[in-house]
């Protein structure tokens, strides 16, 4: 049967924290492989679940096999920090640049927070692993955001950092930090903010712009192809959400804003469904059975079941709105924690 | 209300544990013992709009009796710093409207943490404008973020070592780490992987910050059997024909959700806390969700 996910060479995997997405990952990943595709899985996680999922030990940006003579999977962990600094090294005209760039508190600052810059560096990983061509389908595991929309918005920051634009207020021709250059607004801005942060901060922030502008024209090369390649129509973007109506509120929003955007939504995965073993009971006649023990732990069961029934309700009357080209798979909660390649198996099923 | 005697409660957690609602319920609490309470999210886009008719503006509005709602965003907030030093309008404007100066802002290195934090740390610290408020509640960032926003104004002081933003910086970290202002809260869940995050940020807040954190595990299920009970109907039901194979597994399922809890309670008093419980809530309604949250809380707020 055709799926979704046949027809994609790129998955971005997005969502908000806490709903399992690194483990959705890594299940499309081991799908399209066992369908005969190479794939690869990259993560940002740190807490390693995807290598606890494929049963790997992941070096830092290292790239691991699953240990199988019928497919091939592959997964990589992402070390922001690593292909940050790479990615500079790569950019610079000259060492001397790269060094300058590295050197700056700032920068350094740039690359060991969150905001960003852990979006960044898997955007450009990822555009590596395309280029690299050794693949079929490449699955992004994105980092956690508050909202799933923020991936997207977050690089942007960055790249505006680099823009042309951007640099040229700091940097003359030459390559010097010129005061005069500066239009009587900036000037006027600049001493501003000097007042208010001191004057050790300005000094940072110019070295930082002017080694920046010399790397700004690969990063907006790299913009671009990144863009590219987010706007494909073989790159799907897939939702993954958890049994919670507000987060599913959310989902929808992300889904439109995708649309508008120029990104294709082409899956949501709702995990934690209603649990297969949590099916409403059949057997009413023990309740009568006379062990109260027993009856006790049926009613138990039946109020569970009621409440995951009436979420599931409002889930289905919510998820109507969505657009027909979405498909929708539902990973019912299981008894255990998904582990290992048998976990992820058991997933797959409902992708 | 003197402003330096405001307290900042940050709740935190890993994502999907139930932060948000735990914070609105600690409001509620606090709200109901008589305090002016404010309760904030932080970002561009709240959750609480789907909580509260109203909430979700930048302004704070009342949802209930003594709680208003915030949503501060980073760029409000750091025009609202520049403003209380600048003083002047037109020059934030013209701050603002500068193309430099947007995109530094919005890239900028911690800057959009150390914003938010500088406005949540602002009534105690006596900087920026009147917070009217003798609790700020703030459902804070999940784990990871939430790190971050911590450590922001200690990255900034090591970045610039001189001048008014370093001395704000530090102001922010000692704020933090004065119990007397500050509580922090975990959320966590009896599960594996919220009860590891919950753990590392314990550790965390212990050594960066010498913040001895609360401790909440969210959704534990009431157990409708004792464990011999339990253990009773299992072998009980064990040669039973097919058709009670649903109950079977229903009754492992409890069996080892009663120890997953009685293993979360262990570990956290292993980390030298007493951990606050709090039920599963059969309900998808958030009013009614709240209702009962903040009544089971409120009993053990007080001794926490």
């Amino acid at each position: 049967m055709a799926s979704w996910l046949d027809s994609l060479k790129v998955v971005v995997c997005t969502g908000t924290g806490g709903v399992g997405k690194t483990t959705m990952a890594a299940s499309i990943g081991l799908k399209a492989a066992q369908s005969g595709r190479k794939t690869l899985v990259l993560t940002v996680d740190p807490a390693r679940r995807l290598a606890d999922a494929l049963g790997l030990s992941l070096r830092s940006d290292g790239v691991g096999r699953v240990n199988s003579d019928k497919y091939v999977l592959d997964a990589a962990m992402i070390d922001a920090k690593r292909i940050f600094t790479e990615f500079v090294q790569q950019a610079s005209p000259r060492p001397e640049v790269a060094d300058r760039l590295l050197k700056n508190r700032l920068f350094q600052q740039l690359t060991s927070t969150i905001s960003g810059s852990q979006e960044f560096t898997s955007l450009e990983r990822l555009l590596q692993a395309v280029e690299s061509d050794k693949y079929d389908l490449i699955v992004l595991d994105t980092p956690p955001t508050n909202h799933a929309i923020d991936f997207l918005r977050a690089p942007e920051r960055i790249f505006a950092l680099f823009q042309d634009s951007v640099t040229r207020w700091f940097v003359k021709p030459s390559g010097g930090l010129i005061q005069d250059f500066f239009s009587r607004g900036t000037q006027t801005v600049l001493s501003a903010l000097e007042a208010v942060t001191g004057k050790g901060f300005l000094t940072e922030l110019s070295e930082f712009f002017i080694a920046a502008a010399e790397i700004q024209s690969t990063v907006a090369k790299r913009s671009i192809a990144v863009h590219r390649l987010l706007a494909q129509s073989d790159t799907g973007f897939v939702l993954v959400t958890a049994f919670d109506e507000a987060k599913l509120k959310e989902g929808l929003e992300f889904a439109s804003e995708l649309g508008r955007s120029g990104h294709h939504l082409r899956a949501v995965i709702i995990n934690r469904a209603l649990p297969d073993w949590l099916k409403p009971a059949q057997d009413k006649a023990l309740l009568a059975s006379g062990d109260e023990v027993l009856q006790r732990l049926v009613e138990f069961h039946g109020r569970l079941a009621e409440y995951y029934e009436s979420r599931e309700k409002i889930y289905l009357s919510t998820l109507g709105r969505m657009h027909e080209d979405v498909a929708f798979c539902r990973v019912p909660e299981g008894r255990e924690a998904i582990e290992g390649i048998s976990g992820l198996e058991r997933v797959i099923q409902f992708l | 209300m003197k402003r330096e005697n405001q307290k900042v409660i940050l709740v935190t957690g890993k994502g999907g544990v139930g932060k948000s609602a735990v914070a609105a319920s600690i409001a509620l609490i606090e709200a109901k013992q008589g305090k002016r309470v404010l309760l904030a999210e932080l970002g561009e886009r709240g959750f609480f709009r789907h909580v509260f008719p109203g909430a979700g503006d930048v302004r704070p509005v009342e949802v209930t009796a003594g709680v208003d709602a915030v949503r501060w965003e980073p760029e409000a907030c750091l025009r609202e710093y520049l403003l209380h030093y600048l003083k002047v309008e037109k020059l934030v404007d013209l701050f603002f409207s500068n193309r430099v100066m947007r995109s530094f802002v919005g890239a900028a290195p911690g800057l959009r943490e150390l914003a938010l934090l500088g406005k949540i740390t602002s009534g105690p610290r006596g900087v920026g404008p009147d917070l009217p408020y003798d609790v700020v509640v703030v459902d804070a960032y999940a784990t990871g973020h939430f790190r971050a926003l911590c450590m922001a104004p200690v990255g900034m002081a090591a970045a610039i070592r001189v001048g008014p933003m370093a001395d704000q910086s530090r102001m922010m970290t000692e704020l933090l780490k004065n119990s007397k202002n500050t509580k922090m809260v975990i959320v966590t869940l009896p599960e594996e992987l919220p009860m590891n995050e919950a753990d590392e940020l314990c550790q965390f807040v212990n050594q960066e910050l010498s913040i001895s954190p609360a401790i909440v595990i969210n959704r534990n299920l009431p157990m409708p059997l004792s464990k011999q009970e339990l253990d009773s109907v299992q072998q009980k039901l064990v040669g039973r024909d097919g058709s009670m194979d649903w109950l079977q597994i229903f009754a492992n399922y409890m069996s080892e959700q009663g120890g997953r809890q009685e293993a979360a309670d262990q570990r956290v008093r292993g980390w030298g806390v007493q951990p606050i419980h709090l039920p599963f809530y059969f309900t998808a309604d958030w009013p009614t969700l709240l209702r009962e949250m903040s009544q089971d809380l409120g009993h053990k707020w007080q001794v926490g």
